[in-house]
This record gives structure tokens, C-alpha cells and sequence, in this order.
């Protein structure tokens, strides 16, 4: 008998569609999602509780993604160094290496490509 | 069809110009995991007979150069390698709105100086990935309604009840953005039309409504562009190609239970 282990992911995304979609997706893997809607509540759930991984729009109201990665990034515990994979539609045109300098282990353009998410959340989790 | 095998499989080189010896073998040392030969040269002249020489799959220029400054050598080396090869600059501006301008000017991403080796590592592998997927679809049809490989991934991930649901969601709250817009076609701020139509482009994309995705990416770039357009028209079309293809889509996308 092996017990599921659930993988605790934290997924920011405004569009409760691309939300529920990555629910079901992410389920296949065994993740339990955690979802936020703006770039305050990520932040609000990530101090609160501990992740395996974040999943990161870098559009979100309030704060955006890529802020509340560097914000994330610059905590002084371990928690600080947890695997961020940012996804965007990247409407205003940014320079992907910005992305990686917030601090963000990997980046995918929308429309995602569901395989590689998933390749990307086995890399990531898989570890420990 | 061989032949399209074969050409994903030859990997190409990567080309960097910087006049700085230093800075050359660094960037050199940080991408020789990559599986890839790097050339250096030492200025665009070098790097100019090294793009006609060598197939490059991406080139790394810096912007202050003595002999040939980075832009000049940015179009040289884009007419040498073609629009398709990303070419990417490094440059110790700092502001992000200084930055912004290498964009605009036809640059494909660029480096911050000091350059960090994660950033540097990820970024070109970014836009090798890309270039490479790129390479692959070209061979389908783009203009589609739909696109096929995301609905058939979709499938293999979730129950098909699941899905269904998920279908309907966007397409009642696609529904009721296509109704905002129409509400909002006249107003003068374009702010919540912009924002609806990021909305709508990243759901149609993520669900496989290729063709709606698209349209709505053309408006949306439109709009910021400040081109002159006919917005209510564009609304109306968006509309209208959304109830039409709505109308039958469970059938198309083979959802049906």
C-alpha cells in the first residue's frame, strides 16, 4: 500500500478559467492547488502556509507577477528559494530575460503547452 | 517530411560579439552546457563572416562596440541570418524604458550587464525552445479554428466531463465579455476593452480556439498601436465569429460524451 503524496502547489492566475483548467491538469500529477487572483493573496498564501511549488501569471491585478516573485525571492528563509514558473500572454511584449531576473526558475509563453508544464512540475517537485 | 526531420535535428551554433575578451569567454563558459558550439568575435565584421559561414541558430550582440556599435551590427547580422533567428542584445543600460527601445528597435530579448549566468542560461535557452517549436509549425495550418495538439493534450489530461465543463465555463464567460465590449465599443478609454480582450485571448489560446485567440490579439495590438480602426466593427466581428463558432464547437473539438 503507497500513500498518495500530494504535491502542494501555489497557482496564481486571474482568469478563473486558465484557473480551473490547470486544476484539472495539475490533479493528474497529484497536486493540490491553492489558488490566488491577484499578486497581494499569492504573497498572503505563501506566508501562510508551505508550497512545493508556484505557478505565476505575470499579469495579476494588484501586484504583478513579477513583483510579487522578487518579493517572494527576497524573504530571508528557505521558503524564499522555492521553483516559480511563470506563464504570461505577455502583453506588454517584456523581455523574457526579465523574467528570469525576477528571479523565476522557468517561463512559458500562453498558450501553454500542457506536456511541458507537466515535464516542468515533475523537474521541480520530483526532487525530494 | 524527411527533410523536416532532419532539420530539427541539426542543431545549429550560437554567435557572440563583444568586443570585450573578458566578457566573451565568460558568456562562452555560461552557455557551453547548452550543446551547442559558440563562436566569438570581436567585432561585427568577425561576426558577419561567422554568420555567413556557420549555420546560427542565435546571435548575442553587445550595444557598445568602438568599431561597429550594436544596432548597425544588429541589422547586418539580421540580414545575413533572416527574421527567424533570434538575435538577442547585451547592454549595461539599466532602466527598463531604456531597454525597451532594443525591443522596438527589432532586437529579441536582451541581457542586463553585469550579466548573471541564470538569466543568461534560461533566456537563450527560451528562445532556442522557441525557435525550434517555431520550425515545427510552420508545417501546419495556422489559420485553423482550432488547434488540434492543444485540444488532443487537453484530453489526455482531463475526464471528458471535466472538459466539457470547462468548455462551457469560457464560453459563457467569453459570452459575457463579448457583451461588455459590444457595451463598451464606444468609450473613449480603452483601458477595460484592453484588459477584457487579454481575458478572452488567454482562455480562447489555453482551450485551442486558435482563430479567436488570434483575431483578438490583432485588435488588442491595434488598439495599443493607436491604429486607426473601426472598433465597433471589430467588436461586432469578434461577436460574431464567437457565437458562430460557439454553435457547434462540442461537435468539432469531439467532446461530446
Amino acid at each position: 500500500m503507497t500513500e498518495v503524496v500530494y504535491k502542494k502547489v501555489l497557482v496564481a492566475e486571474d482568469s478563473s478559467v486558465i484557473q480551473n483548467l490547470l486544476k484539472k491538469i495539475l490533479l493528474f500529477e497529484n497536486c493540490k492547488i491553492t489558488s490566488a487572483k491577484n499578486g497581494e493573496a499569492v504573497l498572503d498564501k505563501f506566508e501562510s502556509e508551505d508550497y512545493d511549488l508556484v505557478i505565476m501569471d505575470i499579469n495579476l491585478p494588484l501586484l504583478d507577477g513579477l513583483s510579487a516573485t522578487k518579493q517572494i525571492r527576497s524573504g530571508k528563509t528557505k521558503k524564499a528559494n522555492i521553483p516559480i514558473i511563470g506563464i504570461s500572454g505577455n502583453a506588454k511584449n517584456l523581455p523574457v530575460s526579465e523574467f528570469f531576473e525576477a528571479g523565476m526558475n522557468e517561463y512559458m509563453q500562453k498558450p501553454l503547452d500542457y506536456d511541458k508544464l507537466i515535464e516542468l512540475v515533475k523537474k521541480y517537485t520530483d526532487k525530494h | 517530411m524527411i527533410e523536416h526531420t532532419l532539420m530539427k535535428d541539426i542543431k545549429g551554433s550560437i554567435l557572440v560579439i563583444d568586443d570585450n575578451e573578458i566578457n566573451r569567454k565568460y558568456v562562452k563558459t555560461v552557455l557551453k552546457n547548452l550543446d551547442r558550439t559558440v563562436h566569438l568575435a570581436e567585432d561585427g565584421f568577425k561576426g558577419l563572416e561567422i554568420a555567413h559561414a556557420q549555420a546560427i541558430d542565435l546571435a548575442l550582440i553587445d550595444i557598445q562596440m568602438p568599431k561597429m556599435d550594436g544596432f548597425e551590427c544588429h541589422d547586418r547580422i539580421r540580414k545575413a541570418l533572416g527574421f527567424e533567428i533570434p538575435i538577442l542584445a547585451i547592454t549595461a543600460f539599466s532602466d527598463s524604458k531604456a531597454r525597451d527601445k532594443f525591443i522596438r528597435y527589432g532586437f529579441n530579448d536582451y541581457i542586463a550587464k553585469p550579466v548573471k549566468p541564470d538569466v543568461l542560461k534560461n533566456t537563450v535557452q527560451y528562445w532556442l525552445d522557441e525557435l525550434n517549436e517555431k520550425a515545427s509549425l510552420n508545417e501546419e495550418e495556422t489559420h485553423a479554428d482550432f488547434d488540434f495538439k492543444i485540444i488532443e493534450e487537453l484530453k489526455r489530461y482531463a475526464q471528458p466531463d471535466e472538459l466539457l465543463e470547462l468548455y462551457h465555463e469560457f464560453v459563457e464567460e467569453t459570452k459575457t465579455l463579448n457583451e461588455k465590449l459590444l457595451f463598451l465599443q464606444s468609450a473613449d478609454d480603452h483601458t477595460e476593452i484592453l484588459s477584457i480582450l487579454h481575458v478572452i485571448k488567454g482562455n480562447a489560446g489555453s482551450l485551442g480556439f486558435a482563430k479567436l485567440s488570434e483575431v483578438v490579439v490583432q485588435l488588442e495590438s491595434d488598439l495599443k498601436n493607436e491604429i486607426d480602426i473601426s472598433l465597433a466593427e471589430r467588436i461586432n466581428e469578434i461577436a460574431d465569429y464567437s457565437s458562430n463558432i460557439f454553435s457547434d464547437y462540442t461537435r468539432q473539438l469531439n467532446l461530446n460524451l
